[in-house]
């Protein structure tokens, strides 16, 4: 028996049969009698198929009960004539429907379509309003990051130079000549520092711009360099000012070349960076740096005691303008691109990769692999 | 008899600024105070009574808000006048501080460090 659900049905709008694919005739007998199926479907829950069939059997015995009354006997020829009807009934049965099934059909099968296509065409109204909603919220939140950067990067910028403004106007108004000359000289290299931090400020805004708009074209990846020798740098760079917080630095260094290829000039600046917050984020203890290899790769890692990176700040701080909130307090002259740059160079080398474990108040661990070249096995 | 020194309490982060002014202000016959903390700054004020108070606004660990409205809240500084000196310049922020209280918000990067004597004399009536 066909049972048109719609449910259930499996229909195939728009080509030239429409089948109900629940249909007995089409589940059983495997026929396609599409006209009685299409029918099933108009009608809804009322298959042709078993009128038919009914109307038949009704016919049937109808017709024995009267041959029986009227002859009190069924020959032969009253089965053929019976079932001749039978099948002449039949035959303009299905033609005399034929035409409202043809026209019904084709009105359901085109308020389908158009049910389907308006259907379609909301699901794509509510996706593209989505994606509207999404852009627009994307925006809205890259206009606050923008404007968060500008009070950040205009905080840092403006430190550094009122500093300078000042001690230059103390210079213009006879001020530093009424200091002792020692005093007078401590002055002047303070607004030389601050002159130095305000290059660095700008240095760092100008990479993150860099890295923004044409970081893949502006780093020339093709220098081979030990990185072992380049970290050494990096370190007795850093000696002095670890010396003056107090801190440990220790370099557990490798005694074997680590040769890499890839920017000589953005390494040195991620990994630097990275040792500058090392220290600059640690009050007292130790930051240890470590080189080690691993076939075709090398792991550096930098270990501080520092004040680590409270756990909701985490998976935010390689972001631009993104400073942890403990970092905000315990040093005011950061840019907040600093790890920012940093994972940009290294993700721009191929199969280098960084990553971070921290604990609030306890230190932070950063860790950094690159891809080594063949060379790499000789010994120092 | 000698007349009294003004006193100026800067509660700042930034050695490089505090050394600035406090340079200045000495220069200029004031008894200059230094806080490198809100809550050292807050003690000081207290016990000191200094006539002008130069807050700092980002401060290790602390809000230089929060100290302000602790300032305005005690008895005994609550009358101290308070100029905002930061670099922070966001209308949200200055309006915050001059309702909290701040007689004033200073941009550091737009002033120098006469300007500040002058505004401070100003205040403490020297």
């Amino acid at each position: 028996m066909s049972k048109t659900k719609k449910q259930t049905g499996e229909k195939e709008v728009g080509k030239s049969c429409y089948l109900n694919r629940n249909c007995w005739l089409v589940n059983n007998i495997n026929s396609l009698p599409y006209k009685r199926c299409q029918y099933c479907e108009l009608k809804f829950h009322k298959c042709l198929f078993l009128q038919y069939q009914v109307i038949s059997m009704v016919l049937i015995c109808f017709s024995f009960l009267l041959f029986y009354v009227v002859d009190r006997s069924i020959s032969v020829s009253a089965i053929i004539i019976i079932f001749t009807l039978v099948i002449v009934y039949g035959y303009f049965f299905n033609n005399s429907t034929e035409k409202i099934i043809k026209s019904n059909f084709f009105e359901k099968k085109t308020k389908e379509s158009l049910k389907a296509l308006s259907d379609k065409l909301e699901d794509r109204v509510k996706e593209q309003t989505r994606d509207i909603q999404k852009k627009a919220d994307r925006m809205m939140k890259l206009l606050e990051m923008r404007s968060e950067f500008l009070d950040i990067a205009s905080h840092q910028l403006r430190t550094p130079t009122s500093v300078i403004k000042g001690t230059l106007a103390m210079l213009k108004d006879g001020d530093l000549d009424k200091m002792k000359p020692i005093e007078k000289a401590k002055f002047i290299d303070g607004m030389y520092q601050k002159s130095i931090k305000l290059e660095e400020i700008i240095n760092d805004i100008l990479m993150a711009s860099e890295m923004d708009t044409a970081g893949d074209k502006v780093m020339k990846l093709g220098d081979k360099f030990d990185l072992t020798e380049l970290v050494d740098e990096i370190i007795i760079q850093h000696v002095l000012d670890a010396k003056n917080k107090k801190l440990k630095l220790v370099w557990d260094k490798p005694d074997k070349l680590m040769m890499m290829r890839g920017s000589l000039r953005y390494i040195e600046e991620a990994i630097n960076n990275l040792l500058d917050n090392a220290i600059k984020y640690t009050n007292k203890g130790s930051v240890l740096v470590a080189l080690t290899r691993k076939k075709r790769r090398a792991l550096l890692t930098l270990q501080d005691t520092g004040i680590g990176i409270p756990i909701e700040d985490q998976d935010k701080v390689f972001k631009k303008f993104i400073r942890a909130s403990n970092a905000r307090s315990a040093y005011t002259d950061g840019s907040g691109l600093g790890l920012f740059i940093v994972k940009e160079i290294i993700d721009k080398h191929p199969g280098a990769k960084i990553w971070m474990e921290s604990v609030e108040n306890k230190g932070t661990k950063f860790c950094v692999e690159f891809n080594l070249l063949a060379e790499s096995k000789q010994s120092k | 008899m000698t007349a009294r020194k003004h006193k100026v309490l800067m509660i700042e982060d930034d050695l490089d600024q505090a050394q600035l002014y406090g340079a200045k202000f000495r220069l200029e016959n004031y008894e200059f105070i230094f806080a490198k903390d809100g809550e050292s700054g807050c003690k000081i004020a207290q016990e000191q009574k200094p006539d002008v108070v130069l807050l700092d606004i980002i401060l290790f660990n602390e809000d230089g808000m929060q100290v302000l409205k602790e300032l305005r809240q005690n008895i005994k500084t609550e009358n101290i006048p308070v100029i905002v000196f930061s670099n922070l310049d966001k209308k949200e922020i200055i309006d915050e501080a001059l309702k909290l209280g701040a007689v004033d918000y200073i941009i550091k990067s737009k002033v120098v460090p006469a300007q500040i004597v002058e505004k401070v004399a100003a205040l403490s009536g020297k």
